[in-house]
């Protein structure tokens, strides 16, 4: 039982192939949800699940566990072990750390053991939440090894506090500034291939092992929550990198990731919520007696907020249950007209699954990621409902303050609606919408009245295009253009969603098939031994051992980069998933000004109406002489009626002319937006794939070598490279 | 760019992928199975095939001929030779694919028509059977002598053999496991303490191959989705970014779809090779285990038979004794019974020589078997690993120019 303790182990000791890894990637084959490919049409019910897909995504790709076999690899040399009999010393087989020194680093040493591609820091942050500190030491490595001895103790901090990366950051930000930039996007505008990395590859090499181990720790140490963390973690990764393109970075390449120009209402506002980075951690389950027995219950989460820049403003932290937050996106729907509301996480129906593990920890990722989206929302981010919601002590229903947020009941209940309208019908109630009622939307449910005027209303013929101010035909087309988008979205995120499956799939078989040839060669050491020692092929059957499992190893190997790239990958392309959540938010927020102009217009229509028929009395009245006392009347009380509606004139028109305001500003938000989210996702995309690639490369190549391949020949397998390196040259 | 085909990258650096250790080993014959013609309809069709062969091997008067040969007869040569060479591995021949058979899909006879070329190829560099004089017929008879053959062949199988060979074969296994275990599996006993393990190591050899091309076909089969999946998302992404109006999204996204496009179409031929190159040798070596259990099962048939003939030979000395005793018994009958006892004296003789023939046979067949085994199966995943590298660099060169196209077209945008 001498290899006890690697199995025991699995993660650190190099790998133990046993049963248990088996196991690992069968449940992880049976984990896969199965049937979702069945998005037929473009249907909006479909949101909910794509995103509830996509945090399952999250939290595969914080299946990450295995990345640990590449440190081992690295520190632990390639030992493999297979069964309690049977290990392979690790002494034939070079270390990492001998890998290093015996060759200079290369591009593909960078991606190897560096994880970031070199291209972009954007990706370490973003996609593996735990690694960026890592990586941007390593990335920034052009100041070699200042900046990657720089990333030691941020390692260990991170791995100590657990603090989130964007404010782990800010070290790096001070005390590698230089080189930040100089490794950043600006000095990589046109890499040469192999050369230009190299620098920041020497420093990956140099502290390559021990940095590395610091940084896992930080896996192992929260163990399930890093899983969920890692995926929630992202948006803020990125944003804080945004901020710093911002202030550091003027580089040609960010025209195409332009942050700056992305936040036209507070790019650097001091008091502005846009620089908060918020984490949610810590369900708390309540359990509360039910009806007829059943056990209710809700969960509390714990909501932190941090400055990511250095500002006055303190941490601060409150526990809120997901009723809070529906209260608080019913708010911000109620007041942020026109505005594109990031939506809000679903509710659960089944009240059984509410309390298990699994939904907690999904719904506490997407409530994280919901409360970074709407504080980087430039209006939203800092409004008073969530400095309130964020920074309240305690139940928000007990919060004065909180309650004072509540939209004024205008149009009072149902009941009183009723009465209304039986009063309006006999001609009692004037039914005239005062200016108050003019600033608000029609509520359906309770002013029946106008409700019914308006859709008479939009049931006459539209106004034709040429009718309308161009302004307003922009954003008719503007609807156009998310509806086309949104239909857009939803092929691609389901594409992005099978291909994140495929490459799942794709890198389990490796796995599987890895693990069949380190079978054989087990089942060859036990028992073939007797064929060779009967035939007398000692020799052959020792390089066939070798070889059958030089190649299960290198399967295996490029199995784990294939489920780690499925991680990123399925982050990644989270972004389609996210905006096409998004885009229903941005039909809603087009159509509250339609809404705002249909009142408009049907108020007008109304006094147009009025008018009329003053004009219509007073003809009357002046043919009669002497008038007509009760003719009179009418006359005055219409007056009345058309003063006030004079009013709600100008109230609804200027209601809308608001609406249409924050309608063009967040069309150009979103459009902007939306371009540098998905064009940086489009290159992290293609960078996580390139290195991904190189480092499967790599792996091949050197399975090729240990196989006994001549150099002609591993030459001829990467000729293609070599010569898209001359062609670029 | 195209990438370029992995056939000509491997030929051209003299990798061998799967058959050359055969050919390496013998060029006294160079066989090419070629042309596979589809002949006959509907039920009754068959492919044929143009078997060329190429040989200086003295019993050959033409050192180039070429024969017509369908499956079947593929088949002959394979149950002549199995019949004829007790405890030698016959090289094993493809299935027979009675559903795939009638689809005549394109791609299952080119599948076919290399396991058959492998199949004739290997019996011609085997030591023994590449002498025979069924492989000399099988390569060299004229139509007319073939279908005799065929014919004769046909009535033999079909008056004992076939309807009966399947249940016969299964009924004398019982039998023979039935005696091992009355007998306190005497062949057992009789059989050496290596040879078990050997027997053993094998069959689970057979399980592992197996298992192996089983995964080999799932990667293939992963393989070409992911090209698919890869190639829907580059069109999903080419749609998205023709939403833009403006320039550099639309720029980026066309051109991930034309380098995804690239990629996945290396990943369709990374499957298509992947099938010939290492799933279908997978199945060739799961099938030789299946020719080294035949082997083997001969050599337990004729221990069987031996020990059978031991104990038949014991008995009836038992009974000789019992007669010689046994005062006032007729002196023919006691001659009777000698002559019995030596009669299966000289039948234990014969199936002790039979045992030991085989038994030596085998030992070198095994060692043949080993060594021809370790270096076809080291090419085959040396080949593997290749065709991977240089697959993945071709993928990591496309991702690598839509990395440079990416930000040629941010640096062109701004």
């Amino acid at each position: 039982m001498a290899s006890k303790g690697i199995i025991a182990d699995p993660l650190r000791g190099g790998g133990a192939f046993d049963d248990q890894d088996m196991e690992d990637l069968t449940s992880h084959l049976a984990n896969l949800p199965a049937g979702r490919t069945s998005h037929d049409g473009l249907d909006l019910v479909d949101h909910s699940e794509l995103l509830g897909n996509l945090d399952r995504f999250r939290a595969l790709a914080g299946d990450d566990s295995h990345d640990d076999l590449f440190v081992s690899y690295g520190g632990l040399g390639l030992g493999l072990s297979v069964s309690d009999s049977t290990i392979i010393t690790t002494t034939n087989y070079p270390t990492y750390g001998e890998l290093a020194a015996a060759k200079p680093p290369s591009y593909e040493d960078s991606i190897m053991y560096d994880q970031a591609p070199p291209l972009d820091m954007h990706i370490a942050s973003v996609a593996g939440g735990d690694m960026d500190p890592l990586s941007a030491g390593h990335s920034s490595g052009a100041g070699p090894s200042d900046a990657a001895v720089a990333a030691r103790p941020l390692g260990k901090r991170v791995s100590e506090q657990q603090l989130p990366p964007a404010v782990a950051m800010a070290p790096p930000g001070t005390s590698g500034n230089p080189s930040w930039t100089g490794a950043g996007w600006a000095a990589r505008g046109v890499p040469s291939g192999a050369s230009e990395p190299q620098a920041a590859t020497v420093a990956a090499a140099v502290t390559g092992p021990g940095v590395r181990h610091s940084g896992f720790s930080t896996t192992d140490a929260s163990g399930p929550s890093a899983a969920g963390r890692l995926g929630s973690l992202a948006p803020s990764g990125s944003a804080a990198l945004r901020l710093d393109d911002i202030q550091q970075s003027p580089s040609p390449v960010a025209h195409g990731i332009a942050p700056s120009a992305r936040h036209p209402g507070g790019g650097g506002g001091g008091g502005s919520f846009q620089h908060l980075s918020i984490t949610v951690t810590d369900p708390v389950k309540r359990e509360q007696g039910g009806l007829f027995g059943i056990k209710g219950g809700y969960v509390t989460y714990l909501v932190r907020t941090q400055a990511r820049a250095p500002s006055t403003r303190p941490e601060t932290t409150v526990r809120r249950r997901f009723r809070e937050f529906v209260v608080l996106a019913q708010l911000l729907k109620g007041k942020y007209r026109g505005y594109f509301i990031p939506p809000r996480p679903e509710k659960n129906a089944v009240e059984g699954q509410r309390m298990t593990d699994g939904f907690v920890e999904e719904r506490r990722i997407a409530l994280e990621r919901y409360l970074n989206k709407l504080a980087q929302h430039p209006v939203l981010g800092a409004s008073e409902e969530l400095r309130l919601f964020l920074e309240v002590d305690g139940e928000l229903a007990d919060s004065g303050a909180w309650l004072s947020l509540r939209p004024p009941n205008l149009g009072g209940s149902v009941l009183e609606g009723t009465a209304k309208f039986s009063k309006q019908i006999l001609g009692l109630d004037r039914a005239v919408t005062d200016p108050v009622q003019a600033s608000q939307p029609t509520k359906k449910a309770t002013d029946f009245m106008r409700a019914i005027k308006e859709t008479a209303r939009s049931m006459q013929s539209p106004p034709s295009a040429s009718s309308l101010p161009p302004d307003e035909v922009a954003l008719v087309r503007a609807k156009e253009e998310v509806e086309a988008l949104q239909g857009a979205l939803a092929i691609g995120s389901r594409a992005a969603e099978r291909l994140v499956n495929g490459l799942d799939r794709w890198s389990v078989v490796y796995g599987e098939l890895g693990l069949v040839l380190i079978q054989m060669r087990n089942a060859e050491k036990a028992d073939g031994v007797a064929l060779a020692h009967h035939t007398g092929t000692l020799k052959q059957s020792g390089s066939l051992m070798h070889d059958t499992d030089r190649l299960g190893t290198a399967l295996i190997r490029s199995s784990r980069i294939g489920r780690k790239v499925t991680g990123r990958c399925a982050i990644e392309l989270a972004c389609l998933h996210e905006y096409l959540g998004l885009m229903p938010a941005a039909l809603k927020g087009l159509r509250a000004r339609d809404k705002a102009l249909l009142t408009a217009d049907t108020v007008q229509s109304d006094l147009a109406g009025r008018r009329k028929a003053i004009a219509d009395l007073e003809a009357a009245g002046a043919k009669v002489l002497g008038g007509d006392a009760a003719k009179a009347k009418k006359v005055a009380e219409l007056n009345g009626d058309v003063a006030v509606l004079e009013q709600s004139v100008v109230v609804a028109r200027a209601r809308y002319d608001k609406i249409k305001e924050i309608n063009q500003q967040e069309m150009s938000r979103l459009r902007c937006e939306l371009r540098s989210d998905l064009l940086s996702m489009l290159h992290r995309y293609a960078s996580i794939m390139s290195a991904c690639s190189q480092r499967n490369l790599e792996i091949w190549l050197q399975a090729a070598e240990e196989l006994q391949a001549t150099k002609e020949q591993l030459q001829a397998a990467k000729a293609c490279l070599v010569e898209s390196d001359v062609h670029q040259q | 760019m195209d990438p370029p085909p992995y056939e000509s990258v491997l030929q051209d650096h003299g990798s061998n992928n799967f058959f050359s250790p055969v050919t390496a080993v013998s060029k006294e014959f160079e066989i090419e199975v070629a042309d596979p013609v589809k002949q006959g309809e509907s039920v009754a069709a068959y492919v044929s095939y143009k078997v060329r062969t190429k040989t200086t091997h003295v019993k050959y008067h033409a050192p180039f001929n070429e024969v017509t040969r369908r499956f079947r007869d593929f088949a002959w040569l394979h149950d002549k030779l199995v019949e004829k060479n007790k405890g030698h591995i016959v090289p094993p021949l493809p299935e027979k694919s009675a559903v795939q058979k009638y689809q005549m899909a394109t791609d299952f006879i080119e599948q076919r028509r290399r396991a058959l070329q492998v199949f004739v190829n290997r019996v011609a560099s085997h030591p023994v059977l590449k002498d025979s004089s069924e492989l000399e017929t099988f390569l060299q008879a004229n139509e007319e002598h073939w279908m005799l053959e065929i014919a004769k062949w046909q009535a033999e199988t079909s008056a004992q053999h076939r309807p009966v060979s399947a249940a016969a074969q299964w009924f004398k296994n019982l039998q023979h496991s039935a005696q091992s275990l009355v007998s306190g599996r005497a062949d057992e006993m009789q059989e050496d303490a290596e040879y078990i393990k050997i027997r053993d190591y094998i069959n689970s050899l057979e399980g592992h191959l197996t298992e192996a091309h089983r995964q080999a076909g799932r990667l293939l089969r992963k393989e070409a989705d992911l090209g698919a999946a890869l190639t829907e998302f580059a069109s999903a992404a080419e749609l998205l970014g023709k939403q833009d109006n403006e320039g550099p999204m639309r720029v980026a996204f066309g051109c991930l779809y034309t380098r995804a496009n690239e990629v996945a179409a290396l990943s369709r031929m990374r499957s298509e090779a992947i099938a010939v190159e290492f799933a279908a040798p997978l199945k060739e070596f799961a099938r030789t285990i299946k020719s080294v259990q035949v082997a083997m099962a001969d050599r337990a048939s004729a221990l069987s038979a031996y020990s059978q003939a031991k104990s038949d030979l014991d008995s009836k000395k038992v009974r000789l004794a019992k007669f010689r005793g046994t005062p006032g018994l007729k002196e023919d009958k006691i001659a009777e019974t000698e002559r019995d006892v030596n009669e299966a004296d000289q039948r234990l003789r014969n199936a002790k020589l039979g045992y030991e023939t085989i038994r030596d046979t085998m030992r070198e067949e095994l060692n043949r078997f080993q060594k021809e085994r370790a270096a076809e199966m080291s090419a085959v995943l040396r080949d593997f690993a290749l065709a991977q590298a240089h697959s993945t660099a071709e993928q990591a060169k496309g991702w690598g120019e839509l990395l440079r196209d990416l930000q040629q077209a941010a640096v062109g945008g701004s």
